[in-house]
């Protein structure tokens, strides 16, 4: 006699021409953890420059100029033409199951040329936007209608979404104007496979499965911004971004294309010279992700992010400038699996190198910080990032 | 890199503070921080997110497939050609081996060919299989027997010699040749010839073995499987002065049986003598409950067979068969017991008769034909089942065929995860 049994997450039941069923059941714990990059679009990447992350996730109104892909208004604070890249790394520790688990990932949070003439100013960036780099896996049993077969499955996504940036910003007097259009693109390639074992009481011997599909992923998204520059002692910069669609293709299948709204956002921020050699940088934001709906079992929430930072600059080495950061942060991320978005804390320090006063900069940001809560959430993980960026400009 | 770091504190004592050691500590962090970044999560759970997609397990009747035949083919050995023969006094089988010695006119040896001028010295070995074999006591009585009609090693039965010729149920016995006893501690029975050998064998000399004999058994309930009879002689050659020793098996060997193994219907037989095996050709549907097989992963598939109720009779297995399942390679329903077979070394199954009396089902794994058949859509799965080797023992079991009743119907069973796109309805 076969014994059906539902599994909360994973059922898989049948009924066939005899009535015979299948069904999963449930080895490991009640609620098991999952990664956050698996939940919706994956984990927000912030195309931020070293300096931004150090300074508490300020990526906008930076005396100085930033590489930070927020605000193209900001274009207009570099005087020369420049070229910078950021390269970032992140420990994961995922708290809760049966003990602390590690992993982590890698990206390119923003690559970005710039080039400022009379009052112009244009860039052409590619910045990061969502990471779906994980895998998990888990062992069940399959109940047949002869007996149990235990397996392993493993189930993987590799990819996400970036965007490519055109922004064109004009200086006014001490206010800068500035708009960017971005072409948001990606792919994601998700697999899973499932190992059976020997069944202990006499079902037959399954041969391993496994499949795989490639996702695509398309969309555009318009911004608009504006920067005030009080001469080098206070910038104030807002930037707005327009609702747009993501549409995700499923590639060499038959399955349907889907689409996911993009939320309107609002960014402020800025920076003033509170003394020589000593700025002090502050941003906060809302974005409208409840309307992207139910993505995947996560739910989109509209969320709010706020940071802030101190930049000492007196500091000198081999020649060159060693500005010292420190900052705080504190945002909501945009998916979650529970009815309440996902709250992320970070530490940030760091410190840079210009040589021959910017000719080329060497900028480095460390983050330790925290996301859910296991209790609220259902998952918790500690991480730690270093993001490390190398500017170059015409000077 | 001290040299460096010691160069990097003149500049720094007028013009800011040194940082040298707080470069190397950040460097050296970022380092590490990058190395421990490949690791994908490993996270065991039930509620684990990502793409999948249900491992299912369907059984169609073989009457619900679009394609379904099956036929038992017997033939493939009889008694005559057996590897064994049966005697057996049991009520419930009756049995004699009839066999012929055709003694050779002249014998070689090694410097020339001679005929033989006298035979002497007889003796009868009768080899039993004793584990096939059925005992009630011992010692058990066995007799060689001259017949007085001959038979057709093809055609005879228990009530006739062949065709057309009926003979006394069991044989028209004569005159009896030989006796002995076979006792518990050995499986050979030594017959002591009861004739006058030189006049028997030079009879059967002139006759090629005609009429031949019977082998009876006599005395306790006994089924005796006969595995040989070996005929022992010295045969003194014309010209010589010593005998040459000679060992001849019976040839012409065969045996009847009261009552006779019962013709197959329209269930599906393994076993018996003649030996019996089943053939069956079916083809799959494109899509079960709206799943399609093609891009589908067929993690296995088997047919499975309903054993019937235990042969009536003394046909019922007693020991366990080794079946084989063999593939056929052309049409099972034009060629008939000529179809050419592709056997499978693995494939071989055990048909227990505990198991099978209490209905355990018989299994064949087509999971590789069906892969190949979810490919191609119209391909026909031909297999069959044979007794491994064929005709090891009378006895038989049968399953139920397409005609069945739906209870005791084959069935096709197949457990397969979809394509990851599909969807598998609720």
């Amino acid at each position: 006699m076969s014994r059906i049994i539902h599994h909360p997450a994973v059922v898989s039941s049948r009924i066939g021409l005899l009535t015979i069923a299948v069904a999963l059941i449930a080895s490991g714990p009640a609620r098991a953890q999952t990664p956050i990059t698996a939940a919706g679009l994956g984990y927000r990447i912030a195309p931020l420059d070293g300096r931004s992350a150090a300074l508490g996730g300020t990526g906008l109104g930076l005396l100085g100029g930033t590489f930070s892909l927020v605000n193209p208004a900001d274009l207009r604070a570099h005087l020369e033409p420049g070229f910078g890249l950021a390269f970032s790394g992140e420990s994961v520790s995922l708290k809760g199951g049966p003990g602390p688990l590690d992993s982590g990932r890698e990206r390119f949070t923003v690559i970005r040329a710039v080039v400022p003439f009379d009052a112009w100013a244009v860039g052409l960036a590619f910045g990061g936007e969502f990471d779906q780099d994980w895998a998990v896996r888990f062992q069940d049993t399959l109940v047949l209608s002869d007996g149990k077969v235990p397996f392993e499955e493993a189930r993987e996504r590799d990819g996400g979404i970036s965007s490519i940036d055109v922004s064109v910003a004009r200086q006014l007097g001490p206010i800068s104007l500035g708009v960017s259009a971005q072409r948001l693109n990606g792919s994601v390639r998700q697999t899973f496979s499932r190992d059976f074992e020997l069944s202990p009481d006499g079902a037959p011997q399954l041969s391993p499965t496994g499949d795989a599909e490639r996702l695509s992923y398309r969309a555009w998204r318009f911004k608009a911004g504006g920067a005030v520059t009080l001469g080098d002692r206070l910038m104030l910069s807002a930037v707005a971004s327009f609702d747009g669609t993501l549409t995700s293709e499923p590639e060499d299948s038959t399955s349907a294309t889907t689409t996911v709204d993009l939320p309107k956002s609002i960014q402020v921020g800025g920076s003033a010279r509170l003394a020589q050699g000593l700025i002090v940088a502050a941003s906060g934001g809302w974005a409208e992700w409840s309307v992207a709906g139910t993505v995947e079992d996560a739910i989109g929430h509209d969320i709010t992010w706020m940071g802030a930072g101190l930049e000492y600059q007196r500091l000198r080495l081999l020649g060159g400038d060693l500005p010292v950061r420190v900052g705080v942060r504190r945002g909501e991320l945009p998916f979650s699996l529970t009815a309440d978005a996902i709250e992320e804390t970070a530490l940030s320090f760091g410190f840079g190198w210009r040589f021959r006063n910017g000719l080329a900069v060497l900028s480095t940001a460390f983050e330790i910080g925290s996301r859910g809560d296991l209790a609220v959430d259902g998952l918790e993980e500690s991480f730690t990032r270093a993001t490390i960026s190398f500017e170059l400009r015409d000077r | 890199m001290s040299g460096r770091a010691g160069r990097a504190r003149g500049p720094a004592s007028d013009r800011g503070h040194s940082c040298g050691q707080l470069v190397l500590a950040a460097a050296a962090s970022i380092a590490i921080g990058l190395a421990c970044t490949e690791t994908p999560l490993s996270i065991p759970g039930d509620s684990a997110p990502g793409a999948s997609v249900e491992t299912v397990e369907f059984t169609l009747l073989s009457s619900d497939l679009p394609l379904w035949r099956d036929t038992t083919l017997s033939g493939f050995a009889i008694p005559f050609s057996a590897s064994f023969s049966l005697v057996s006094n049991r009520p419930e089988l009756l049995a004699r081996t009839f066999a012929k010695l055709n003694v050779p006119d002249t014998i070689t040896t090694f410097a020339d060919t001679l005929p033989v001028d006298v035979f002497s010295d007889v003796r009868v070995r009768i080899q039993v299989d004793t584990i096939r074999s059925v005992f009630s006591t011992f010692p058990v009585t066995l007799r060689l027997i001259e017949l007085t009609t001959p038979f057709d090693v093809f055609e005879v039965a228990w009530q006739q010699a062949e065709d057309g010729v009926p003979w006394t149920p069991g044989g028209d016995l004569g005159v009896e040749l030989a006796a002995g006893e076979l006792e518990a501690s050995t499986d050979t029975a030594s017959l002591s010839l009861s004739v006058e050998a030189d006049s028997l064998l030079k009879a059967w000399q002139q006759s090629d073995g005609e009429n031949g004999f019977a082998l009876v058994v006599e005395g306790p309930e006994t089924e005796l499987h006969v595995a040989q009879i070996l005929w022992r002689y010295d045969a003194l050659l014309q010209g010589r002065t010593e005998p040459a020793v000679q060992s001849q098996v019976a040839g012409f060997r065969t045996f009847a049986s009261e009552p006779a193994v019962p013709a197959h219907g329209s269930d599906l037989r393994v076993g018996g003598l003649p030996a019996s095996r089943f053939y069956i050709e079916f083809s799959i549907p494109a899509s079960i409950s709206g799943i399609p097989l093609e891009g589908s992963t067929i993690n296995h598939a088997e047919v499975v067979f309903t054993p019937l109720p235990p042969p009536a009779g003394p046909f019922a297995l007693r020991n366990a068969l080794v079946g084989r399942q063999v593939n056929l390679l052309a049409d099972p329903f034009v060629f008939g017991a000529k179809t050419p077979i592709g056997a499978d070394p693995l494939n071989t199954t055990l048909l227990d008769p505990d198991s099978l009396a209490v209905s355990s089902p018989l299994r064949l794994d087509v999971s590789l034909l069906l892969q190949r058949a979810s490919a191609d859509p119209g391909r026909r799965i031909r297999i069959g089942l044979r007794a491994d080797p064929d005709a090891q023992v009378l006895q038989f079991w049968e399953f139920g065929s397409t005609e069945s009743p739906p209870a005791l119907q084959p069935r096709l069973r197949i457990i397969m995860t979809p394509r990851l796109d599909v969807e598998v309805p609720e």
